[in-house]
């Protein structure tokens, strides 16, 4: 990437935009918006305008009415260790993302109202964005609440004489007919009672399912004699990654553990360190792609031809293959790049690829001599022995099964289409479903029982590389429920033993010292267990040439016979988000759509195809034209999106939408019933037709765009970003795109400078911040942010206080895409707190600007003065509506934090609550001083490549001074002199000379 | 032409002009005082579910405030203690005029305490000292400084029913949070009511025992999060 004059857009409409549009774009919201008037009020039911009015506060009174009357309601009895309005936290473990999540949860008042990493865990007390949406989804009010036979609610009495009839039968024929389908959860309790399972009834068969993963590398492990084993990287080993259209840092498996790795590999203090180099060929960016030095377009279906001809140059036995056209010197470059360091370079393929391809990664990795260093294949010796989801259909087909227990999975959602599993479950006799929702395959099976959250019940983790530890309940289960282990047990046992009972025979039995209460205490306590890595599994790859000669080769795409590429949603995953409104809202790191999803593609093939796109400067209202897209005889209808970075003839769409649920409901459609067993997710041979009719798309990617003067081909970027050579040959960079070196500013006035005792200050690390936006979520979850639903994204006003800006640079046919977290930066010469009318936003003596909610009028000048945009005004009482709509949310409220009403303005506050917390425990217990570390705000807390980092910057030695001291630190927007205390440390790229 | 006012009406601009100023200003103290929290919070004293006396067992019999108000030290809240430390001493002192004859009997006003340690129903206070909720208030932090109870509570240990002795308004509380020195007394003395603040010659800055200086938040954020 060259360093002169390079632009940085928002988006294609930005690039392509008019003079009017350049006006509009001064206009922090969209025309109208900014009025009191409301547009669709229909569709999204958040916007209740007819609400309930305010409830009347306690009912009785003193006599006159002077004040209202509020109670004090303690204990009778209180617990030894609670302390009325103070939050304890309890140590657990979280299957989320095909991930283990070691986490600390907090519980305010008996409740769990926050989940973070576990710092005694291998993440070092990072997270997901998808463990952030746990707590939210945990309080859904649509989970299931009772049992159900045949669709209608029955009482629990009836359902335990559902089961123990079905026990009894099991019992009588030893289970012959019967199919136990559970999910693939790497819980040794878990193991346990399907092992109980089938010892209890020996005819039984037992098939096991991850609904968010296509089976394609269980598959490749199969094929090399490895079955059952699983795959894992450590990133901070590889000095070279290439992955093969895998979205290894977000949405695959252990995109924890990946994330952590890559964060360690890319950290860059001096220009004398060395960082990561990574590679990723895909059709279409993810926020792993967008993190890549060298990025290729190319269809999935060419990914595959592509590995081999890698695979060929590095001498692989056996295999033979010709890279795609066009893509030869990628192949040499990357070639040589791996070879060059060998035992330390990774190639990962990700879940779209067929199986083949994931035996050419591991047959490139074992050429490497990579097997053991950056990637381990262990066995995992206690896993069920059972069939795939696949052989389920077969059977069910072939009448060999006639009564399914579905336990944690949700099969007519996650089968591929083409197996039609709604239609199988017609065909049996009984079928039972323990599950969170009344999901899809719980409405067709006779019987449902609702199953407890992770945060609800008893269980433990145990990953193949060691992490895992004990699973605790927060919180007795909101609703009658059985955890997993729970119905299991009552399906062998009438003796109806509870999950902490199961699990403590589990560890007494299988894991050495488990039977000493003391070491069970502690091990409860940290959340984290003595576990160790299982062996390591052997990998026959010597059939990987046969597999690539047998492998179909697929075209390459053409206009006329267009490619769809399917994948997880890197917001609601498979769905299982679908209906937690944070992730809804949650922009898509790529494509910035909300509350839908879209048929992705190039605008070359948008033109080619006569398909209107763009609309203007609207932003955010993207009135996208609705197309049929036929594939092998399916066709559905879903609106199309362009975007920068998609290969062409390409379309691309993503899981996890069109089902149920007050949120999920009209959210996207389900594009699952366009995939198939023998093609998996790269379909080729599809046909787009137009229908005419045209959808709303809210897209947040042109909303509070950052247009320091009138040229949206701003020539000085908002990232910053150089190459390795050019940070080596000028540490100092960031420098030379000042539009007025610091020197020459100067303010007319004397400027308040606050400077004693701590002052607070942010610095925000691009090279390694991936995009993910677990910081966005982890801040919702902090800060009891509203959900304001997609006709108010539509209208720009959605209330995230920390947002990821997406740019697009370079060439528009081959663009790089870089991320920028923004929340209010607290500058010290603030902009907003010079305009305030009634001084709502003022600033403290510790650097912070506060956000004073009851003296705010709703003026919004400030809003109007920030340079950033980061400042949220809430249009409606879009807290209470989101109360009205799930009044279990109020149990999720962080009570540290107070809920805003309508009419006031709210912004990122350096998560003042914790800041103030640490304050008063300073005071309290020690000199006042608070010392580095103590306090982490939730963005910081979350990220899982620790690219945030907050702190004290009078203290030279706290880690935000060391950080803000190195030369690639510089600050947004410098030139208009407000001296924001959030600063950037300059993006690194660090390009194979050889492929520039 | 035609006289249509009559003479005393030429009075009438005069008195407006005069008078109206005079009615403003005291509209305008009026609302300023008996508006304002000292008028309408201080004196509240709602009657409670129990009839506590504070006078009896913090005065007369000398309970310090800690010892129900126990978390007082370490949290934000004061809490108001469980029925169990109630009990702690009331399981077996029963009340004066209680059925003698009976000897699971309390007397009238202990009867609903018993009650609710038997049933578990916990007792439904009445808050006297009632802050928004967009104030956060800590009482950890106050003691650790030397504030002590009868600062913002009064005597609470002359009370038999507790009334709110302070406005708690935001003026109140910074009065002293701009100058806290004169209404500091030793950390060991927070809870000894009858303490002296007037006629004292206690000077925080020379305490041997204080660790640190006391410098209140006098910005928003610190207590309005």
């Amino acid at each position: 990437m060259k360093t002169t004059k390079p632009t940085q857009w928002r988006s294609l409409n930005q690039l392509a935009m008019s003079q009017d549009d350049r006006e509009a774009l001064k206009n922090e919201f969209p025309e109208g918006a900014s009025e009191l008037h409301v547009t669709d009020v229909s569709r999204r039911r958040f916007l209740g305008i007819m609400g309930a009015s305010a409830a009347l506060a306690g009912a009785g009174l003193t006599g006159c009415m002077r004040k209202p009357v509020e109670h004090i309601v303690p204990y009778t009895s209180r617990p030894e260790d609670v302390i009325p309005g103070v939050s304890r936290y309890f140590a657990t473990n979280l299957w989320t993302g095909s991930t283990v999540v070691q986490a600390l949860v907090k519980s305010s008042d008996g409740r769990p109202t926050k989940i973070d990493g576990n710092p005694r865990g291998r993440a070092r007390g990072a997270s997901t964005s998808f463990a952030q949406a746990e707590i939210l989804r945990m309080y859904d009010p649509d989970r299931s609440q009772h049992p159900l036979r045949g669709g209608e609610a029955v009482t629990w009495e009836q359902a335990a004489e559902g089961v123990a009839e079905l026990r009894a039968s099991m019992a009588a024929s030893g289970g012959a007919g019967v199919a136990l389908l559970v999910e693939e959860r790497p819980s040794p309790s878990l193991r346990a009672q399907v092992a109980a399972f089938r010892q209890a009834y020996p005819q039984a068969r037992v098939f096991t399912h991850d609904d968010a993963r296509s089976g394609t590398q269980a598959a490749a492990l199969v094929a090399a004699g490895a079955a059952g084993a699983r795959v894992r990287y450590d990133v901070a080993a590889a000095r070279v990654i290439v992955s093969l259209d895998s979205d290894f840092l977000h949405t695959e498996p252990n995109a924890l553990q990946n994330a952590q790795g890559y964060g360690d590999g890319r950290r860059a203090a001096t220009p004398e360190d060395e960082i990561n180099r990574v590679y990723a060929i895909e059709p279409s960016f993810t926020v792993s792609g967008s993190n890549s030095d060298h990025h290729l377009a190319l269809p999935a279906s060419q990914v595959g031809p592509f590995a081999a001809a890698i695979a060929a140059a590095l001498g692989v036995p056996g295999v033979t293959g010709t890279a795609p056209a066009g893509t030869e010197s990628w192949v040499t470059a990357i070639a040589a790049d791996l070879q060059a360091n060998g035992g330390a370079s990774l190639v990962v393929a990700g879940d779209r690829q067929p199986a083949w391809v994931h035996l050419v990664a591991l047959a490139i990795n074992q050429q490497l001599g990579n097997i053991g260093t950056t990637i381990s294949v262990h066995s995992d010796p206690d896993a069920p022995e059972a069939g795939t989801l696949l052989e389920l259909a077969a059977a069910i087909e072939a009448g060999e099964v006639t009564t399914l227990i579905t336990v944690g999975v949700n099969p007519v959602y996650s089968a591929p289409g083409s197996v039609g599993f709604a239609a199988l479950m017609e065909r049996l006799e009984a079928s039972v479903t323990l599950s969170f929702h009344v999901d899809e395959t719980a409405r067709a099976s006779s019987w449902h029982i609702p199953r407890s959250h992770d945060l609800e019940a008893w269980g433990d983790l145990r990953d193949v590389d060691g992490r895992g530890g004990v699973q605790q309940p927060l919180i007795e289960p909101l609703y009658a429920s059985l955890s997993e282990l729970e119905f299991l047990d009552r399906l062998v046992r009438d003796d109806r033993r509870d999950g902490y009972t199961i699990v403590r025979e589990t560890w007494s039995a299988g894991v050495p010292g488990g039977d000493d209460a003391a070491n069970w205490n502690r091990w409860l306590h940290d959340g984290v267990a003595p576990f160790e890595a299982t062996p390591a599994a052997n990998l026959d790859l010597s059939g990987v040439g046969a597999a690539v000669s047998a492998a179909a080769s697929v075209a390459a795409p053409t206009l006329n016979a267009l490619e769809i590429n399917v994948q997880l949603s890197p917001t609601v995953l498979d769905g299982r988000y679908a209906n937690t409104a944070w992730m809804q809202e949650y922009p898509n790191p790529v494509t910035k759509l909300t509350w839908d999803n879209a048929a992705i593609m190039s605008a070359a093939t948008a033109d080619a195809l006569g398909i209107r796109w763009g609309s203007g400067m609207r932003q955010g209202r993207e009135n996208a034209e609705v197309l049929t897209v036929t594939v092998n005889g399916q066709s559905l209808e879903i609106p199309a999106f362009v975007i920068p970075g998609v290969v062409d003839n390409v379309i691309v769409v993503e899981l996890g939408y069109g089902r149920s649920g007050r949120v999920a409901e009209g959210a996207g459609v389900d594009v699952r019933p366009l995939t198939n067993t023998e093609q998996g997710w790269i379909l080729p041979g599809a046909t787009v037709s137009r229908t005419g009719r045209r959808y709303l798309l809210a897209s947040t990617q042109d909303h509070h765009t950052l247009v320091p003067n009138d040229n949206p081909n701003y020539a000085r970027p908002l990232v910053v970003a150089a190459t390795m050579d050019e940070f080596r040959a000028d540490p100092s960079f960031p420098l030379q795109y000042e539009l007025m070196p610091e020197s020459k500013i100067h303010s007319p006035w004397t400027e308040p400078n606050p400077r004693g005792g701590q002052q607070w200050g942010m610095t925000i690390d691009l090279n390694t911040c991936i995009g993910c936006g677990a910081c966005t979520i982890a801040c919702n979850a902090e800060n009891n942010i509203p959900v304001v639903g997609k006709s108010e994204v539509l209208n720009g006003r959605e209330m995230h206080w920390i947002r990821i800006d997406r740019y697009f640079t370079g060439d528009m046919a081959a663009p790089e895409m870089v991320n920028q977290p923004l929340g209010c930066a607290h500058c010290e010469t603030a902009p907003c707190e010079q305009v305030c009318p009634v001084a709502a936003t003022v600033h403290s003596p510790d650097g912070l600007n506060d956000m004073v909610y009851n003296r705010c009028i709703g003026t919004r000048y400030c809003g109007n003065n920030c340079p950033y945009k980061v400042r949220r005004f809430n249009f409606f009482a879009y807290n209470r509506y989101n109360t009205e709509e799930n009044e279990l949310l109020r149990l999720q409220r962080n009570p540290d934090v107070t809920v805003r009403h309508r009419g006031v303005m709210e912004k990122c506050t350096y998560c003042v609550q914790r800041i103030q917390a640490a304050k008063i425990e300073a005071k309290v217990n020690g000199d006042g001083v608070i010392p580095d570390g103590a306090v982490r705000t939730a963005c910081q807390q979350v990220c899982p490549t620790q690219a945030i980092v907050f702190g004290d910057i009078n203290d030279p030695n706290s880690e935000v001074s060391r950080l803000k001291a190195q030369t690639r630190n510089y600050a947004l927007l410098s030139f208009l002199n407000i001296k924001p205390r959030t600063t950037y440390l300059a993006k690194l790229r660090n390009p194979n000379s050889d492929l520039v | 032409m035609a006289v249509i006012f009559p003479k005393w009406t030429n009075r009438v601009p005069v008195l407006i002009a005069l008078g109206a100023p005079v009615v403003l200003l005291g509209v305008i103290l009026a609302v300023w005082y008996w508006f304002s929290p000292k008028f309408t919070d201080v004196g509240y004293a709602p009657l409670q579910p129990v009839p506590f006396s504070h006078a009896l067992h913090a005065g007369d019999l000398g309970l310090d405030c800690r010892y129900c108000h126990n978390t007082v030290e370490q949290a934000a809240h004061a809490a108001v203690p469980p029925t169990e430390t109630c009990m702690n001493c009331h399981t077996q002192v029963r009340g004066r005029d209680r059925d003698v004859s009976d000897p699971d009997s309390y007397s009238p006003a202990l009867q609903p305490v018993a009650d609710a340690w038997a049933t578990g129903e916990p007792i439904r206070w009445v808050r006297v000292h009632m802050l928004p909720d967009y104030a956060y208030f800590d009482h950890s932090v106050h003691l650790a400084a030397g504030v002590g109870c009868s600062s913002c509570h009064g005597r609470i240990d002359t009370m038999d029913v507790v009334r709110q002795a302070e406005p708690l308004s935001m003026s109140w509380c910074l009065d002293c949070h701009r100058n806290p020195e004169p209404h500091l007394r030793p950390r060991d003395e927070v809870t000894n009511m009858a303490w002296d603040l007037a006629n004292n010659d206690y000077d925080p800055s020379a305490d041997p025992h204080r660790t640190r200086e006391v410098n209140p938040p006098q910005h928003c954020s610190g207590c309005h999060r």
